[in-house]
């Protein structure tokens, strides 16, 4: 008898869940107990169901929830060298590359702007701190003290700066109906981005020689804002050339000012310590009238400055209050330099205590701000009267000490 | 006595960095408190009205320590690190040990009358304290980021324990 064997062969060596579709060519039934997925049975259930997986964030940009951890990922997915390379040219504009589309247009970050925010916080306070040390170290009576406290107002100013302008210009920039759509997150780093330059130059400012400051000061500014304007300038080429030379304008004059603040500020020697703190908008009238408002006060305030300044500092510096502290009259330390005050105002620090020269500046603006409770964009008075009535604050200072 | 034999490892691992897992194994934060409370009551400055002092309040270095700590563990978790979170604080708040002992060393430096040598000398103390506890941080929270992003990791870990031997150089009142 011949015996005829059927080929089983193939249906017995296979495993179990293999190809389903051999199953049905044999009468042999074949019980498939699992079934394999296949690679694109995976990606295609992670997109369907839009979860992010932290492996390949890019392919899912609409899929994480804001309440995921997931969605802040996204933010994040750079490389050092793209750091790198992102730092480098938003200080140095290169000519004919936009940094937009070369550096940052795959994947704005926002690791960037958060680390250097707070690179340049920190700086700021060691070496405004520096500064004063260096600055006191050649005068033997005045025993330095280090001040905390221009970590915070530090903080507080350069955070508002970079995050709450780039949200104002992307605002504008969507109201005037811009075509060549920059996101909000573009925007916020190239900020970010563009405030790296001040880290070594705030290391530059410690040396003490004010012409070198105020070279840094024009030169810092005018090269990180040229990137930022050249940036923004393709979405505001469909607007009328007044109001986009107006907008670049004021975007330069926003950072120049955020420069001058800090040099101002941190790095003014200690008996002439001004606060020339900056508004994120309207820097026109605040730079014009940042003198005035309250200099009429300050004369009758500053004798009676000693006394008040303990209880009122803390809650002074507690409000981190940058707008309404926006004054001891930047005109104060102009009219010392130009008229060499320095010297004098020097000796009347040697007269007092450690440190009351700051604690009289601190006075005179704890004692206006409590009179003046709404951080005030000053309403302009005029420029001018600030000069003499910065005099006669001089003069009642070194009154109040003799 | 478990824990604080536990705690007592740990300062010893830190001082030491050459085991990467006994950090990470299991986590506490005993220690963390225990110097950042130290830390914080060593640099604060005082408020008396004939010693004014610019220095931190207590509350202050707290939030930066804890805070910090936090902020740069969520850094490390958002370049897609593969450590958790309260073991990155753990490491991070244990690696706060050199810098406590050149808090320590510098206080007692502070007794003699300060000329400027003895200011370099608390440079020098403050500087490999910091260098000390970078290093170990690193050695324990290295491996959990790729290698084209460790320098984006490690950068906060450094500028952290930058700003506490900031605190504690600039304490220099007694």
């Amino acid at each position: 008898m011949d015996l005829q064997f059927q080929d089983f062969g193939d249906t017995r060596t296979q495993p179990a869940g293999a190809g389903g579709a051999m199953g049905g060519k044999h009468e042999q039934t074949i019980l498939f107990s699992e079934f394999p997925d296949t690679a694109e049975d995976d990606q295609e259930h992670d997109k369907l169901m839009g979860e992010g997986e932290a492996k390949d964030p890019r392919s899912l940009k609409a899929g994480p929830s804001f309440w995921t951890f997931e969605f802040y990922q996204q933010f994040f997915d750079v490389e050092s060298k793209q750091v790198g390379d992102r730092i480098l040219w938003s200080m140095v504009p290169k000519p004919g590359v936009s940094y937009l589309q070369t550096y940052i247009r795959p994947n704005p970050d926002l690791y960037g702007p958060f680390w250097i925010c707070l690179t340049l916080t920190f700086a700021t306070g060691i070496t405004g701190n520096l500064a004063s040390y260096l600055a006191a170290s050649t005068e033997e009576t005045y025993v330095w003290r280090y001040e905390f406290r221009k970590v915070t107002l530090a903080a507080s100013s350069i955070f508002a700066y970079a995050w709450l302008v780039p949200l104002a210009v992307w605002g504008v920039l969507a109201l005037r109906g811009s075509r060549a759509k920059i996101t909000l997150l573009e925007l916020l780093s190239i900020y970010g981005y563009s405030l790296a330059i001040f880290v070594p130059v705030s290391v530059l400012w410690i040396v003490p020689q004010p012409w070198f400051k105020w070279c840094l000061a024009i030169v810092a500014p005018v090269l990180s804002g040229s990137v930022l304007v050249r940036t923004v300038w393709p979405s505001l080429s469909h607007d009328s050339k007044q109001v986009a030379i107006g907008i670049a304008v004021v975007i330069l004059l926003l950072h120049a000012t955020l420069a001058l603040g800090f040099m101002l500020y941190f790095f003014s020697p200690p008996e002439a310590k001004s606060k020339n703190d900056i508004l994120p908008v309207n820097p026109d009238t605040n730079k014009a009238s940042t003198p005035s408002p309250n200099v009429p006060e300050a004369p009758p305030k500053a004798p009676e400055v000693e006394g008040d300044t303990e209880a009122k500092k803390k809650p002074q510096e507690a409000k981190g209050d940058p707008t309404a502290a926006a004054l001891v009259n930047p005109g104060v330390k102009m009219v010392e330099r130009e008229s060499k005050e320095i010297k004098t105002s020097s000796s009347v620090k040697k007269a007092l205590d450690v440190k009351s020269p700051v604690k009289v500046q601190e006075g005179v603006k704890t004692k206006t701000v409590p009179s003046k409770p709404p951080p005030p964009p000053p309403a302009p008075p005029a420029a001018p009267t600030a000069v003499t009535t910065v005099g006669k604050t001089e003069e009642m200072v070194k009154k109040s000490t003799s | 006595m478990r824990d604080l034999r536990a705690v007592g490892t740990k300062f010893y691992h830190v001082l030491y960095p050459k085991e990467k897992k006994a950090l990470l194994k299991e986590w506490d934060l005993w220690g963390p408190l225990i110097l950042c409370t130290f830390i914080a009551m060593m640099v604060q400055g005082t408020q008396e009205v004939d010693k004014q002092d610019g220095g931190p309040e207590f509350a202050q270095v707290f939030v930066i320590v804890w805070l910090g700590a936090a902020v740069v563990t969520m850094n490390t978790k958002l370049l897609g690190g593969t450590i958790s979170f309260f073991q990155s604080v753990c490491v991070l708040g244990y690696c706060l040990l050199p810098s406590c002992l050149s808090l320590i060393l510098c206080r007692l430096i502070l007794i003699a009358h300060q000329n400027r040598i003895l200011f370099l000398l608390r440079f020098i103390v403050t500087c490999i304290g910091f260098a000390w506890a970078t290093f170990a941080a690193m050695v324990f929270l290295g491996d959990s980021q790729p290698s084209s992003r460790k320098s984006l990791a490690v950068y906060p870990i450094f500028l952290f324990y930058f700003i506490i031997s900031w605190l504690i150089i600039s304490h220099s009142n007694v």
